[in-house]
């Protein structure tokens, strides 16, 4: 009977989240909670931590239509000269 | 290829996730793209109007691939450098060699796009529809860049508030120096 009561206390001791395991568990909690962050800065980098690019190329193409409408080629020729050759 | 989607599309869960074998594969396409794509492309479209020696090009392909690993390394040993001993941050500098690379979407893209830009210059200069193209292209993977530095210096780093500032800021100088030299040594597009 004695055994069986050890072998049992094995199997529920293994059972136990390790120290890693009860650490990431503790992260995943905190990043859920940050997921519903209600103050403005919270929201504002909760939509653009997820799918960054979204944001980021919404945002220079807004730029790049405005800035050649108004300077045509010169912007468009400023920027090849800067970032592209 | 979910591991790939995680680092594009939600950068702050890979970044915890350290997805070490995708940030890797970012960086290795950047520097190969930077130091061996580039130039044959450029070798092949003939835009440099003379054929170098094979062994002159192989040379410089070493030459900038190396050069694309130290830069690497160099803006990771930064990061922990500053976080550590300027901003109190705690995270070692392995974990910063590992998760920088998930960064590194836009910076492949950047070396794809400026190889084309350079080589097909002509195609590309005084041509608005191109321009705009380009201009989109460029300025987004910029900003992009930039708001991955945030979450990583949030989500890595470690650091909120004032403290993150700092480090943006001094990080942001160095980042600057560091993209100059790079360009200066041959990276076309900055291995940072």
């Amino acid at each position: 009977m004695k055994k069986g009561k050890k072998t049992y206390t094995i199997l529920e001791n293994a059972a136990l989240p390790t120290g890693w395991q009860k650490e990431k568990m503790l992260e995943n909690i905190l990043l859920e909670c940050r997921k519903y962050d209600s103050s403005p800065a919270g929201k504002l980098y909760n939509l653009v931590a997820v799918y960054p690019w979204r944001i980021a190329f919404g945002l220079s193409a807004i730029q790049a239509v405005l800035c050649t409408l108004i300077w045509g080629t010169r912007y468009t020729n400023m920027i090849l000269k800067v970032f592209g050759g | 290829m979910k591991s790939f989607l995680e680092a594009l599309n939600r950068p702050a869960e890979a970044f915890r996730n350290k997805n070490r074998a995708v940030a890797w594969l970012l960086v290795v396409f950047t520097i190969l793209v930077n130091g061996v794509f580039e130039p044959l492309l450029a070798w092949f479209a003939n835009s440099r109007h003379t054929a170098p020696r094979i062994y002159l090009m192989l040379h410089l392909m070493l030459r900038t691939t190396l050069l694309g690993f130290a830069s690497y390394l160099a803006i990771c040993v930064v990061f922990w450098a500053v976080c550590k001993y300027l901003f109190g941050g705690e995270t070692p500098l392995k974990t910063y060699i590992q998760t920088w690379g998930l960064t590194f979407f836009p910076t492949l893209l950047c070396s794809i796009a400026v190889a084309f830009s350079e080589t097909f210059f002509t195609v590309f200069w005084n041509n608005s529809t191109w321009g705009m193209f380009l201009s989109i292209v460029f300025v987004g993977i910029l900003v992009w860049k930039a708001i991955l530095y945030v979450i990583f210096l949030r989500e890595v780093a470690g650091l909120k508030g004032g403290r993150m500032f700092g480090a943006f800021v001094v990080i942001g100088v160095i980042i600057i120096a560091l993209a100059l030299f790079d360009g200066y040594v041959g990276l076309k597009t900055p291995v940072i």
